[in-house]
């Protein structure tokens, strides 16, 4: 017993450690986030703000529209997210599941495209949303990222993961290729369709360069972007900077929070498997 | 020895019932190879059109067949652009994805704050790149930055992140591990709810140690989820890009021993105008990508465990 | 039960973002007026541009203008340096470029040959933007192939910035506007202060910032008259880049590894530099510093007086949907009333000559009238365009070694004006 406690205390520790680590950037940006731009510039810096005052607060979001912000941001990523959770869960089914003619040379396309950097696809992207006359929009914010080729891929990997034996029950039972995917294993890769949405939701939400390309007015603006709007040429106000970093999170968080209990603790395995 | 016939899938003779199901399947993938034919293809196939031209500023491209390459591989930039990227990717990859596996592993586990933990390790996914790199850039100041002071309790006398060449790729591993770890720690902890508490049970009862059901049982049967995390894993370390540009300038001592290809792409085909070269630079990292990817896919079959 | 958490979580981010949008004050709707157009066409035009801190100023002149055409009303958009020129360049190509477009310098050349930017030599020729008002080397910064295509938005120039109080505690005299180089080494010395890790002076390896206007303080040069021959090999130009680094080399000065520890800024912001050449554009920054008592000189006298002095410029999309209505509001922008506005914004020196003393009444702590003296001797950019910036990554390759004290300084001149004249062939 004593054995198992050692191991315990020293897989803790660890964990918090680790924790510590992971969370440093953080303190240290909320503690800026209080300071005067004097404070924040010292050196040798100064560790805590001489006072606690939301005044940074207050004027960031005084300049910046952060409600059209949330607002927009929300929109693309809501879209994004259904587009690429629906489309890849159905791609991926059918790459891990379906037989058909040039299933490996249009799986190695779709791949194709995570295997160059982003910046590629700018110019490109902007001809097709410039003639389609969607500049400055919402529609324009969530094309790029409506189909999703690394949810397809992951999904891919999740569905080639569970047991045969289900499907074959299906087919005997009479099932149809669709109903066999919606209503039986699809259930089965929750963990991986949140996943897919998590991740679609973060990249939305940090693409920086893309909205500040296609969209013109400030109020189309999404988080990521509004925030730069804070850097000078030459000068930063780094408290403000921090203290908007901050509120553009809370919503991440908060769905973070409660989605990783659901897919974490929620799916239920007991049974279907072994 | 049974000798294996090859047999012809019976899935793709092409029978009225089989072309029924390839209906489905092509509607299936539909969406997404539209997209990405649309989105993406285009500009994976004009990258490598304009390698082949001249394309400087707003002027016509000009057709140079493979001069862009010929300097490509006779330019010492390149070359050492090649060699950072895989400092970082060696850094980062198995670091990272292992410290992934164990702490998904651990929080998956009956331990105490798992829902705590599983937040603090995901906050650095969700944080402002700006903000990010900024921060990272006073932690790391040689003189006045959190972690040099932290390091001087312990008597040691922390390096010079930001300044030295030695050190500087280390930094952006370190800011590159630190971002990417919660991510691919979900995607694990996804991978493991799919493996069933039975076989644990199971592996108890015949007295299998922690490090055995790790690797006898989690290992095999996250395999799929696994193999997505490192193939995704290398193809974002050899893209790196972001953190460098925010936390490096082109004059700084460190610069040459950080700048990336997708940096040196970005500086001919946007700071130069020099589409050309600049797309020879990235047809060159897309292949090589491409080759790592291939040669990984292909191990596959000897390690990831697919419910076949 | 899971699906409701779903759900609930799903309302609480949505009344967030509303619950903020109601607290957050969008004054950002501004500058596109809702001015009803009484008869004739209601005509918008859209500008571009990079530093926020300008915008205020920007949108004042936009007013001015408005003021006097009512049917136009005026956007101004602004894009982070970083992303500026890839969003330019996206648009130009696509065909959307705003209709006034400031531009840069170094930039101009690929966009005007490009196609993409209207020849404004008329107005330049006019009365109300007339080119004499104007620093000449900064329109013909802007002149492309025998044409204008800028119209003069500002002037940046570089002075002595020194700390006040680090001077008092050691007892030196101030710097004066009339400095010779052996007074800012001797200066240097006496405050550099190792123990306390304080230095004299910024020796930066930062071309517009430092050593192009040591370099021109000597006479050298960096690239011939006619731009096709390197010429940091130059006698007056080593001898110059001698004197730029010893300030490193005696220890007067932070070195590049320190810098990319701490900005040059960071290092007078702070108090641990007591002498900084910086541009006009940093004033605002370092009067934000509490602690920062500064005051500015004009920059040393080598053989000469010599200082960076650039401008922006506002040019118009060729592509435009109101051609008469850009120009008109170019040419606007381009007059005395406009740069007045935009002297009185304070965020930078208009180039107007004689619109530039609101710009130094409004500096209170300090007598900002060395940055407009400037005028009189400056030097532009050495125009290290993008169809040569390839010269700029051999000076970041090399020049990096000479003021890490790796490379000799007449060696490292010679290695640069070498390759730097490859790139030019």
């Amino acid at each position: 017993m004593k054995h198992k406690k050692r191991k315990n205390i020293l897989v803790y520790m660890a964990l918090i450690i680790m924790a510590f680590i992971m969370v440093l950037p953080f303190i240290w940006t909320i503690l800026t986030a209080f300071k005067t731009q004097s404070e924040a510039l010292q050196i040798p810096p100064q560790i805590l703000p001489s006072s606690w005052s939301l005044r940074n607060f207050k004027a960031v979001m005084e300049v910046l529209p952060f409600g059209k912000f949330f607002v927009n941001t929300f929109l693309m990523i809501l879209f994004r997210v259904l587009g690429s959770v629906f489309f890849s869960a159905l791609a991926g089914y059918a790459f891990a599941r379906l037989e058909f003619p040039g299933k490996n040379a249009l799986f190695a396309i779709i791949l194709l495209q995570m295997m160059v950097p982003g910046q590629i696809f700018i110019l490109p992207q902007y001809m097709i949303v410039s003639k389609l006359a969607w500049l400055n929009s919402i529609k324009a914010l969530v094309l790029p990222g409506i189909v999703s080729t690394f949810g397809t891929f992951l999904m891919r990997q999740f569905f080639m993961g569970l047991p045969r034996d289900l499907e074959e029950a299906a087919v005997l039972d009479g099932c149809s290729i669709w109903k066999t995917f919606w209503k039986i294993m699809l259930p089965l890769t929750k963990p991986g369709l949140v996943s897919v949405g998590i991740f679609t939701a973060l990249f939305a939400w940090k693409d920086l360069l893309w909205p500040l390309i296609v969209n013109m007015s400030i109020d189309k603006m999404t988080l990521s972007t509004g925030l730069v709007n804070l850097m000078g040429q030459y000068s930063v106000d780094y408290p403000q900077l921090m203290a908007g970093s901050l509120i553009a999170i809370l919503p991440m968080l908060i769905l973070f929070l409660f989605f990783q209990k659901q897919f974490v603790e929620g799916v239920a395995t007991s049974g279907t498997k072994g | 020895m049974i000798r294996k016939k090859k047999v012809k899938n019976p899935r793709l003779t092409l029978t009225k019932r089989n072309i029924k199901r390839w209906g489905y399947a092509y509607l299936f993938i539909a969406p997404t190879l539209i997209g990405v034919l649309v989105l993406n293809l285009w500009g994976i196939v004009q990258s490598i059109y304009y390698s082949f031209h001249e394309v400087k500023g707003f002027n016509d491209p000009e057709f140079i067949g493979l001069e862009n390459y010929a300097r490509l591989f006779s330019d010492g930039e390149v070359f050492r652009a090649l060699k950072n990227i895989l400092v970082y990717a060696v850094i980062t990859v198995p670091i990272g994805v292992t410290l992934s596996l164990l702490l998904a592993a651990l929080l998956n586990a009956k331990i105490k704050g798992k829902g705590f933990f599983r937040c603090i390790y995901f906050l650095p996914v969700v944080s402002a790149p700006a903000a990010v790199a900024l921060v990272w850039k006073w932690l790391y100041n040689k003189d006045f930055g959190l972690i040099n002071q932290i390091l001087e309790t312990f008597h040691i006398s922390g390096p010079d992140w930001l300044g030295s060449g030695s050190m500087a790729m280390v930094s952006v591993a370190i800011v590159g591990i630190w971002s990417m770890l919660g991510y691919n720690m979900i995607l694990l902890l996804a991978g493991l709810q799919e493996v069933p508490k039975e076989l644990y049970e199971a592996a108890e009862i015949d007295g299998g140690g922690a490090v055995q059901k790790f690797l006898k049982i989690t290992v095999p049967l996250i395999s799929p989820t696994l193999f997505f995390v490192i193939v995704t894993t290398i193809i974002s370390a050899l893209q790196v890009f972001d953190t460098i540009f925010m936390m490096f300038k082109t004059s700084s001592p460190a610069f040459s021993a950080v700048e990336s290809i997708v940096y040196l792409f970005y500086r001919y085909t946007f700071t130069n105008y020099n589409k050309g070269y600049g797309s020879a630079i990235v047809v060159l990292l897309f292949v090589i990508i491409m080759a790592i990817t291939g040669v990984q896919l292909k191990l596959q079959k000897k390690w990831v465990h697919y419910n076949d | 039960m899971k699906k409701y958490k779903r759900i609930f979580a799903l309302l609480l981010t949505v009344i967030l973002a509303f619950v903020l949008g109601a607290c957050g004050n969008s004054k950002n709707d501004g500058g596109s007026g809702g001015k009803q157009a009484s008869g004739g066409e209601k005509v918008e035009l859209k500008m571009i541009f990079w530093d926020s801190n300008q915008e205020a100023g920007l949108n004042d002149m936009a007013e001015g203008f408005m003021k006097q055409n009512e049917n136009i009303s005026v956007n101004v958009e602004i894009v982070p340096w970083d992303e500026y020129w890839t969003k330019i360049q996206a648009a130009a190509q696509g065909g959307d470029l705003p209709d006034i477009v400031v531009m840069h310098p170094d930039q101009v050349e690929t966009y005007a040959s490009g196609g993409v930017l209207m020849d404004l030599t008329d107005i330049l020729d006019g009365e109300v933007a007339n080119r004499e008002n104007f620093p000449e080397y900064v329109v013909a910064d802007f002149r492309v192939d025998e044409k204008d295509y800028g119209i003069p938005k500002d002037i940046g120039t570089l002075a002595l910035y020194y700390n006040k109080d680090l001077f008092d505690e050691v007892g030196a005299a101030y710097p004066t506007n009339e400095w010779t180089w052996e007074d800012l080494s001797a200066a240097a010395e006496e405050l550099t202060d190792e123990a306390a890790g304080i230095y004299g002076l910024n020796a930066d390896n930062n071309g517009q910032n430092f050593y192009w206007n040591i370099i021109w303080q000597n006479g050298g040069d960096v690239l011939s008259e006619d731009g096709e021959t390197c010429t940091f090999d130059s006698p007056e130009t080593i001898e110059a880049m001698e004197y730029a680094v010893s300030f490193v080399e005696k220890g007067y000065s932070p070195t590049p590894a320190q810098f990319a520890n701490l900005t040059a800024d960071e290092y007078f912001e702070s108090g641990k530099s007591a002498m900084t050449f910086a541009g006009s554009w940093m004033l605002t920054e370092y009067q934000s510093v509490d602690e920062l008592n500064f005051d500015v000189v004009e920059l040393p006298k080598g053989k000469e007086r010599a200082s960076i002095c650039s401008g922006m410029a506002f040019s118009v999309s060729a592509n435009t949907a109101y051609p008469e209505e850009a120009k008109q509001f170019a040419e606007y922008l381009g007059s005395e009333e406009a740069q007045l506005i935009q002297a009185q914004s304070g965020a930078a020196i208009p180039a107007y000559s004689g619109t530039q003393q609101p710009w130094i009444d409004q500096f209170a702590d300090f007598d900002a009238a060395p940055f407009v003296k400037v005028e009189e001797y400056g030097h532009t950019s050495p125009g290290f365009t993008a169809s040569t910036s390839e010269a700029t990554a051999v000076l970041d390759e090399y020049m990096t070694q000479v003021f890490s004290l790796e490379l000799p300084v007449e060696e490292g001149m010679k290695i640069i004006t070498d390759k730097i004249n490859e790139t030019l062939k």
